[in-house]
């Protein structure tokens, strides 16, 4: 079997990362994938140690002549309206699948405008809050296309507990991954920094960078920041070091935490379950789906710093219950999000498709 | 806001910093022509008799801290579209430099504020700058330096690139700005100790320090001044308190020169602390005869009124009448100097000597202010090394424990102290041992043993492999 995913960009965000987990899991059950990619944003080298072919055309002639060179049995169009009116021209037998992962409505209105492939079989998405929201979200004549949810998994690095812990941090660390735009919410982060500013035993390390490298964001927020300064500022962590980044934050006994308004499914925070290190998130409806506030971490009311202070501090400082959220946490993640469960799951997904 | 209201917001700001510049421009004329009057002159000594100060400086200075403000908040608007070309040329000077690593000891990336060497303008303060001669000591311990420079003109779009020998090049920090990704990217995977070394501030810094640990540098903030204290006195338009903040927080290694600067930022702990040295190489054989007196005192340096204490110097002049005293710096307008206070426009360092050979007692007669007091100046060890004993008010407190240093903080105790250091028999050797610790290269050696002693633990765990193994 043979599956192409294609997808706007290559870069170093989630997306990226997820179609590299997806080819390491689907190479494991013996199909074969392709990634193209319309515009290359520096994440080719995540590919390096993979066999894989990576195309990134120029035009849409080139995009119709790869699709017909290859013979592909599945192609799966991550969030890339613009390759859709090409996918209509591929042979009945070629499965079209549509995934959808972004958390920014706007680059979700390709839902709302109806601009599917005509011969599109399914959509896909990686948890079931975002199943809702796209089913609301679909134009009427798409509305009965089956939705199934494949979340996405983690590499089995994560989930090996890494890290030397006979490193003595003088803090507890609280950790927080994101770009620096409105969804991922990184002025709530600094709001609950600040919040924390007079407490010498607490730090923050944020990890991420604005769309762009527009950087006045992070100025202005220097600027504003109440009290001292009391975080270090990482633009980016190379995906291959990043469960050390997890590994730091449990180690320091400090937690993961995320403000984001908005996710489909949030990478860093089962990366952060997988490590061991507690999480601590706004209440959005994925994080509920994902956390199971109490069970698998602590979430707090999105835009409220006093309530998500105490939520930090409570699974800082609440030993029992600190463990008992990494114990469920760490125990899902084995049990479900595994490369091997996931990539289980996508071959029975295309194996239905193609009636084998 | 969109794009369009930002540039329409920008261009609003660039007015107004060109509008308070030409202010500040006819401001200061008006000065000038109002010391250099009669009027002002007698108004002065009305002034000193009856306890007046200058109502203008004060409007002055307050017309200084509104342009720093505006320029920074459009260098915020600005920092990441900066209109610098970058060429085929600069990438093609970099890589050849680069190559150079393979016979290194490291490299090192310093931010100055300050050029290391300047073609067109000769400036006594580069030679002795802590910047620059500890750039040249690691130089010569066989690192590779990029020395980028800000001086106080961050506006400026100024694309050249400099090889000033083999192992040195330097840059400006707006051409910087744009090869920063580029330097850091090629220089990834070099198993050599990779320093970035600040030593100046600029907003720009926010990005390229959080870059540089994100690419595994070794960063350290020496904290050369008490930049803030500047800023508050008109001077380094480009300080921002909370920007100073973030590059403590978010350097590896925090080092200063003084234990008033050490206790200022208590809240960003460790800091290390390693003095300014001196530099053998400023002797001159040449002698300048002068004048003596009684007492033969003598100063070189800053004359600023924010800094030099004029009334304290004046009013222990004029009790001593019989006393010399040489002055060597630029000075202000205003001041009156009585017969003998003699002023000396600046010499080169290396030509001092033939002055201070006149000298009996070097002084630093500062102004008690946190300013001062921050400060850990280069002219103790350079009295020193002409064999000259020092009086000295306003200054850090580790001077104190120099050998042949006084600190006198009254007028009383200051005349006593230069009395009784005409007394003094000189060690010569005493001094030698001392200064042999001060040297710079000495200062170097103690600096990269700070820097290089332990692993960084955030960055050993995160990226697992550092040049320390």
């Amino acid at each position: 079997m043979k599956v192409l995913f294609i997808h706007r960009f290559c870069g170093k965000g989630g997306v990226t990362v997820g179609i590299r987990k997806k080819f390491m899991g689907l190479r494991d059950v013996g199909i074969k994938a392709d990634f193209l990619f319309l515009k290359d944003t520096g994440g080719t080298y995540l590919f390096d140690d993979i066999d894989i072919n990576l195309y990134n055309p120029q035009n849409l002639n080139e995009i119709e002549s790869i699709l017909n060179n290859n013979h592909y049995d599945v192609i799966s169009s991550i969030d890339c309206p613009e390759v859709h009116r090409i996918l209509e021209k591929v042979t009945l037998n070629v499965k079209v699948i549509c995934e959808v992962h972004t958390p920014y409505s706007i680059h979700r209105s390709y839902l709302k405008d109806g601009n599917l492939p005509v011969n599109i079989q399914c959509i896909v998405t990686p948890s079931k809050t975002f199943k809702y929201l796209i089913r609301k979200e679909l134009k009427d004549r798409f509305k009965d296309i089956p939705i199934h949810v494949i979340p996405n998994p983690v590499e089995n690095n994560f989930l090996k507990l890494s890290g030397r812990s006979s490193y003595t941090f003088p803090r507890k660390i609280i950790g927080w991954i994101g770009r620096f735009d409105e969804t991922k919410n990184p002025i709530e982060l600094f709001n609950i920094a600040s919040a924390f500013a007079s407490r010498n035993d607490i730090e923050f390390y944020i990890v991420g960078n604005p769309p762009n490298d527009k950087f006045n964001l992070i100025f202005s927020e220097i600027r504003k920041f109440k009290g001292r300064i009391n975080f270090i500022w990482l633009p980016f962590i190379d995906h291959r070091k990043i469960h050390n980044f997890y590994n730091m934050l449990r180690i320091s006994s400090g937690c993961f935490l995320s403000t984001s308004k908005g996710e489909c499914f949030c990478n860093t925070v089962i990366e952060s379950m997988a490590c061991c290190c507690p999480v601590v998130a706004s209440n959005i409806d994925v994080f509920k789906e994902m956390l199971e506030d109490g069970d698998c971490g602590s979430l707090y009311r999105l835009g409220n710093i006093k309530e998500a202070t105490k939520t930090i501090i409570r699974t800082l400082e609440d030993h029992a219950y600190r463990d008992k959220i990494v114990q469920n946490a760490y125990n899902k993640v084995k049990e479900n999000l595994t490369i091997a469960k996931v990539s289980l799951q996508w071959k029975s997904l295309f194996d239905m498709l193609l009636n084998v | 806001m969109t794009e369009e209201t930002l540039k329409k917001r920008i261009k609003e700001l660039e007015y107004q910093v060109k509008e308070l510049s030409d202010l500040l421009y006819q401001k200061e004329l008006l000065l000038k022509n109002i010391y250099s009057s009669k009027t002002w002159r007698l108004g002065q000594l009305y002034g000193r008799i009856f306890g007046v100060e200058s109502i203008w400086r004060k409007k002055l200075n307050t017309l200084r801290q509104k342009i720093p403000f505006l320029r920074t908040k459009l260098l915020s608007f600005k920092t990441s579209d900066y209109e610098i070309k970058v060429t085929d040329k600069h990438y093609k000077v970099i890589e050849e430099f680069i190559k150079e690593l393979d016979f290194k000891k490291g490299i090192i990336i310093t931010i100055a504020n300050i050029r290391m060497t300047d073609k067109v303008n000769y400036r006594s303060d580069q030679l002795s700058h802590r910047a620059v001669r500890l750039a040249k000591e690691f130089n010569k311990m066989g690192f590779l330096i990029f020395f980028i420079y800000s001086e106080d003109r961050d506006f400026a779009e100024d694309e050249s690139i400099e090889p000033i020998d083999s192992n040195i090049l330097q840059m400006h920090i707006s051409l910087y700005l744009k090869l920063y990704k580029f330097i850091f990217d090629k220089l990834i995977s070099i198993h050599k100790p990779r320093i970035f070394l600040i030593q100046g501030l600029s907003p720009f810094l926010i990005e390229i320090v959080a870059n540089a640990n994100a690419h595994n540098w070794t960063t350290v903030y020496d904290i050369l001044d008490n930049w803030e204290e500047f800023f508050k006195c008109g001077w380094h338009s480009w300080y921002e308190r909370k920007i100073e903040e973030f590059v403590l927080k978010n350097s590896d290694y925090r080092i200063t020169v003084s234990n008033f600067l050490k206790k200022k930022f208590v809240d960003y702990e460790p800091i290390y602390i390693v003095h300014n040295g001196y530099s053998c190489k400023i002797v001159h054989e040449y002698t300048k005869k002068l004048k003596r007196g009684k007492i033969t005192i003598g100063y070189f340096g800053n004359l600023e009124r924010y800094r030099f204490d004029w009334e304290f110097l004046l009013s222990i002049a004029k009790k001593h009448k019989e006393w010399l005293f040489y002055l060597i710096g630029i000075l202000p307008s205003d001041i009156l100097l009585p017969s003998n206070v003699k002023h000396i426009s600046p010499v080169k360092p290396e030509l001092l000597y033939a002055y201070a050979k006149n000298w009996d007692v070097g002084i630093i007669p500062f102004k008690i202010n946190p300013l001062s007091i921050s400060c850990d100046n280069l002219k103790v060890y350079e009295y020193l090394y002409f064999g000259l004993p020092v009086v000295a008010r306003g200054v850090g407190d580790h001077i104190a424990n120099y050998p042949y240093v006084s600190i006198a903080d009254t007028e009383q105790e200051f005349e006593k102290q230069i009395e009784l250091s005409t007394e003094i028999k000189i060690d010569e050797k005493e001094i030698s041992d001392f200064l042999r610790q001060s040297e710079w290269n000495a200062r170097a050696n103690e600096m990269l043993k700070i820097i290089l002693s332990k692993p960084n633990t955030y960055k050993e765990l995160i990226f697992e492999s550092s040049f320390y193994s």
